[in-house]
């Protein structure tokens, strides 16, 4: 279980303190898709950099299954996103030089564990996306969506219990868009994987199993 | 020849000039620049401002009536602890005698050429002192009044006038010429020097690019933006090329400090390396004038604004729409290598012509271009061999993976680098190998051409060059010593034929052939020793026959006090004593044609058995009395000539570890631009579970392969260098045969620490990129 309680996050800008987050107490349960909502600097990638240990509160506390993550050091925060976090990213940034199976294999590479189990896990969520004919082809081979699903098989090939998805659908076409939160919500719910959507779009939030509005760095509703 | 002189109409004022060298044996290492003038008739020339010692009448009149008067230069009296009124041993030519220090000449901004070793005295003071009696020589002379173009004719009637009655070894010509006479020995040596300066700037350049390159990058939404508000593309070029510019300025003056600052230190060791070689030189201050500062920053600014022209150019030809979109960069620099190898081959093939030119067309020069040729094709060669490099696909070391994929990534960028890295290399292995195989050939020679066991010279002669004549006597002396086999003579004076400077020997064949015969390469039917004892023939230098397309047979012209004598050649030796050539009599030919009785040095043979050190001792003591004696054995002339070689060539070391040091900044660039262009990827691997370490090796994996691009393409370019350097442009201007000898373990040594430099100069931005917080990197999006 993801878990916040009253996070807060603040930043110097130039002269100026910005409160990103003020106050955020939220709950995900194992298996749960939730969609965060609202307006531009509202506070939402913060708090999705928070929940996936790449940042830390400036107070409060944030738990991933048991685990402070609000008082880890940079190498343990490090070791929970190899084993329990999965990141999906509006740019995709997949590397352009790796083929399409060595960048879904990345969390294994970086946490030495590509073996035949990892590269059979690679396949199969391949397939899953419907990507198996082009693993050996190079991203730029690819359109748009097929190089967000190829991002999504990447992002759960390590079989991480959250997965945080930052905009997923925001470089896509409405087409594409369909088609990459289709398998995201039901990729989701075949491994039992939280989600947290940070979206703009309506219709993705739809497909969440609920929704929280940011606003001001608190929750709206 | 005075009297004629100052008989012709043209003429104003005419004044003859004396000038030797003279050791000072209390003073060890110090030498006097002994001017003789006549300050009766020097006084208009003011040719030594000898009015500024000579105060008044009195002055001038106790200046020529005691007969040991000198003027030495003040810095000279204060490091020697003379006073006015103190005495001077003086030795010339085997001869001393005590000269009284009268008068101080004060330095002057006119003395341009001159330096504190000079000294003055009446030129009948210097004759009598030394036993010169009536030699001069030269006559300096100032034209009558009239305008310039005036002048001009009547320098040009009165040189026509006075050639016509001078013997062949004088000459008649304008100051000009002289100055252009010295500059033409020295030419090669700062051709040379020259040259090397110019690769530097080349590798300069590279690395404005690279900035420049990386600057566009980094600011490519900027300048989108700037598109999209209605910057034309010519406006945005110059825009990005002025920006490089105002940088350049800044960079131009420093540079021009520094150069002025490394300069100065390298000073005496070009001062000692012209002196061996060529003329005598002393040098205690760099003198450089404002155009030629002036000179050096507007060729800093157009470098720069050369290397900046490209990158500004293919930024302003993005279309505005994609330069405000993230990502896009990159992805075609992987298959864009291809088009540098047209390039490549015109490149190399531009070698091969100019060096077709430098060795049979008569444009030595060209031999330069040959080499840049050499180096532009291993810069085009560079994407190249990155990308074939890159194809080697490393083990499942996560860093390595990574590094290599980042590495093909930033093809772009590591294009640039890499070929000034391979440039730099190329540059310093090639003349490594040159140096290497020319000291190994030049050591080889001594160890085959000089037998002598012992050797005697002047002692000025290591400070001034072979100036100072020897002492007769010294001959006599070594003769008559027990143990001695043989003593062979040698005489060599430095001239000028058909223009080109060139130096003219003398020894006593007999002892050479039994001694120590010569390396001959080609000579006419017979023996070449026995022409040359009894006939007007001569062996000339490798490098003098080569230079100037000379057989066995053929005839050299030698100017000599009683006319152009014509020489038939009788063989061709190897010799690396001189780069302008060397031409060897027999003694006793030489002496009848130029009338010459002087010597330079002796070389002393022993028989088999004979101790060196107590022979070395028994000579000091009998020549002590005469002056002060270079006595060196072969060993410790071998040491010296090798000695002399290795200053030679300091400077292209301090030049070769420059350019290296410049690329290497190269990769720091290149690495760092990347880094920033990568915050967004860096911060997906850091989300994705690399740890900052990993990160920092994947940026060095990523140096790596860019330093073994570098390396690898550099070594090769190396060898090409190389085969210019030695092949071409020492051929066609030096004329030297240098045998290859590849000095491996420096080559290795140097390879490696270039390496091993390349990835120092990637830490930087690698430890730049693992403390990038992933949160930050990913919040640019």
């Amino acid at each position: 279980m993801l878990e916040t309680r009253d996070l807060h996050k603040s930043y110097q800008s130039g002269d100026a303190k910005v409160q990103a987050l003020g106050g955020v107490s939220l709950k995900i349960f194992p298996g749960e898709i939730i969609a965060i909502t609202g307006p531009s600097g509202c506070g939402k990638s913060t708090l999705l950099h928070i929940l996936g240990a790449l940042d830390t509160p400036t107070s409060g506390q944030v738990y991933l299954e048991g685990h402070p993550l609000h008082s880890l050091n940079d190498d343990k925060l490090t070791s929970l996103r190899q084993l329990r976090i999965g990141f999906v990213f509006q740019f995709f940034h997949l590397l352009p030089t790796l083929t399409v199976e060595e960048n879904v294999l990345l969390p294994l590479l970086l946490s030495g564990r590509v073996d035949g189990v990892g590269k059979a896990r690679a396949r199969d969520l391949l397939e899953a996306v419907a990507l198996a004919d082009r693993m050996h082809h190079r991203p730029h081979q690819l359109s748009g969506g097929q190089m967000q699903r190829a991002a999504l098989a990447r992002a759960l090939v390590h079989r991480p219990s959250v997965l945080l998805a930052d905009e997923p659908t925001g470089n896509l076409d409405s087409a594409s868009s369909a088609a990459v939160v289709n398998l995201l919500t039901s990729l989701a719910r075949r491994e039992k994987t939280s989600v947290v959507l940070v979206t703009h779009s309506e219709e993705v939030a739809k497909a969440a199993d609920r929704r929280i509005r940011l606003v001001d760095g608190r929750i709206h509703s | 020849m005075l009297p004629i002189v100052r008989a012709d109409p043209a003429v104003r004022e005419a004044t003859p000039v004396l000038q030797v060298v003279a050791s000072l044996p209390a003073h060890p290492g110090e030498f006097l620049h002994l001017v003789g003038v006549d300050p009766f008739s020097n006084g208009e020339l003011v040719t030594y401002r000898l009015e500024d010692a000579l105060k008044n009448p009195a002055d001038a009149i106790a200046f020529v009536s005691e007969p040991d008067t000198i003027a030495v230069t003040r810095p000279l009296a204060d490091r020697l602890g003379l006073k006015v009124g103190d005495t001077l041993r003086a030795v010339h030519g085997g001869r001393e005698t005590t000269l009284r220090v009268r008068f101080l000449l004060e330095p002057s901004d006119d003395l341009v050429g001159a330096d504190d070793h000079l000294a003055l005295a009446d030129i009948a003071t210097v004759q009598s002192r030394f036993q010169l009696g009536g030699q001069i020589d030269r006559i300096e002379t100032l034209l009558r009044a009239g305008s310039p173009a005036e002048k001009e004719n009547l320098r040009q009637a009165l040189t026509e006038r006075i050639q016509s009655r001078l013997p062949a070894h004088a000459r008649a010509g304008s100051p000009e010429r002289r100055g252009r006479e010295v500059e033409r020995m020295l030419g090669a040596f700062q051709l040379n020097l020259t040259a090397l300066s110019l690769i530097a700037l080349v590798v300069g350049m590279f690395l404005v690019t690279n900035t420049v390159a990386a600057n566009v990058a980094r600011r490519r939404s900027e300048f989108g933006l700037l598109r999209a508000l209605g910057l034309g593309r010519r406006a945005l070029t110059i825009l990005i090329v002025a920006e490089s510019l105002l940088l350049a300025l800044a960079g131009s003056i420093l540079g021009v400090w520094a150069g002025l600052e490394v300069a100065r230190r390298l000073l005496g060791t070009v001062a000692s390396t012209v002196t061996s070689h060529y003329v005598l030189l002393s040098m205690r201050d760099v003198m450089v004038t404002p155009a030629s500062l002036f000179g050096a920053v507007v060729a800093g600014l157009v470098a720069a604004a050369l290397a900046a022209w490209w990158p500004a150019r293919e930024a302003a030809r993005v279309p505005p729409v994609d330069a405000l979109q993230f990502g896009h960069i990159s992805d075609r620099a992987v298959s864009r290598t291809h088009r540098f190898v047209l390039p490549a081959l015109v490149s190399l093939a531009a070698a091969g012509l100019f060096s077709l030119t430098a060795l049979h067309g008569g444009f030595p020069q060209t031999g330069f271009l040959a080499a840049l040729g050499v180096l532009l094709a291993a810069a085009f060669t560079a994407p190249l061999v990155a990308h074939a490099l890159a194809r080697v696909r490393p083990a499942r070391i996560p860093a390595w993976i990574l590094g290599r994929s980042f590495f093909l990534r930033g093809l772009h960028r590591h294009g640039l680098a890499a070929a000034a890295l391979a440039v730099s290399i190329g540059m310093a292995l090639g003349v490594a190998i040159m140096v290497h195989s020319f000291r190994v050939t030049v050591d080889r020679w001594i160890g085959e051409s000089i037998r002598a066991d012992l050797f005697i010279a002047p002692s000025t002669n290591l400070v001034a060059g072979s100036l100072e004549p020897l002492d007769p006597e010294a001959e006599t002396i070594a003769t008559a010593l027990p143990g001695i086999r043989a003593v062979g003579s040698y005489r060599e004076i430095r001239l000028f034929l058909d223009g080109a400077p060139a130096k003219l020997a003398a020894c006593k064949l007999k002892v050479l052939k039994t001694c120590n015969p010569l390396p001959i390469l080609s000579s006419l039917p017979g023996d070449p020793y026995e022409l040359c004892q009894n006939g007007e023939y001569a062996f000339v230098s490798e490098n003098f026959a080569r230079r100037r397309h000379l057989r066995p047979g053929d005839t050299v012209s030698l100017p000599t006090p009683n006319g152009l004598r014509p020489i038939q050649v009788a063989a061709i030796f190897r010799d690396y004593t001189t780069e302008s050539g060397l031409i060897l009599l027999d003694r006793a030919i030489y002496q009848k044609i130029t009338g010459d009785l002087n010597l330079t040095s002796l070389a002393l043979h022993l028989e088999p058995g004979t101790s060196v050190a107590p022979l070395i001792d028994s000579l000091r003591a009998q020549l002590r009395p005469r002056g002060e004696f270079l006595i060196y054995s072969q060993s410790a002339l071998r040491d010296e000539a090798l000695r002399i070689f290795d200053r030679s060539f300091a400077v292209t070391e301090l030049l070769r570890t420059l350019a290296i040091g410049v690329a290497a900044l190269g990769v720091t660039l290149s690495l760092t631009a990347l880094v920033a262009e990568r915050t967004r990827e860096i911060g997906m691997l850091r989300a994705t579970g690399a740890r900052r370490g990993q990160v920092l090796r994947t940026i060095m994996a990523e140096a790596g392969y860019l330093g073994a691009t570098g390396v690898s393409l550099g070594a090769v370019t190396g060898f090409a260098v190389a085969l210019v350097l030695m092949r071409v442009i020492n051929r066609a201007f030096f004329g030297w045969t240098i045998d290859w000898h590849t000095p491996w373990p420096l080559l290795g040594s140097i390879l490696v620490f270039v390496f091993l430099v390349c990835l120092l100069a990637g830490l930087p931005p690698a430890l730049k990129a693992s403390r990038l917080s992933p949160a930050e990197a990913l919040r640019s999006e």
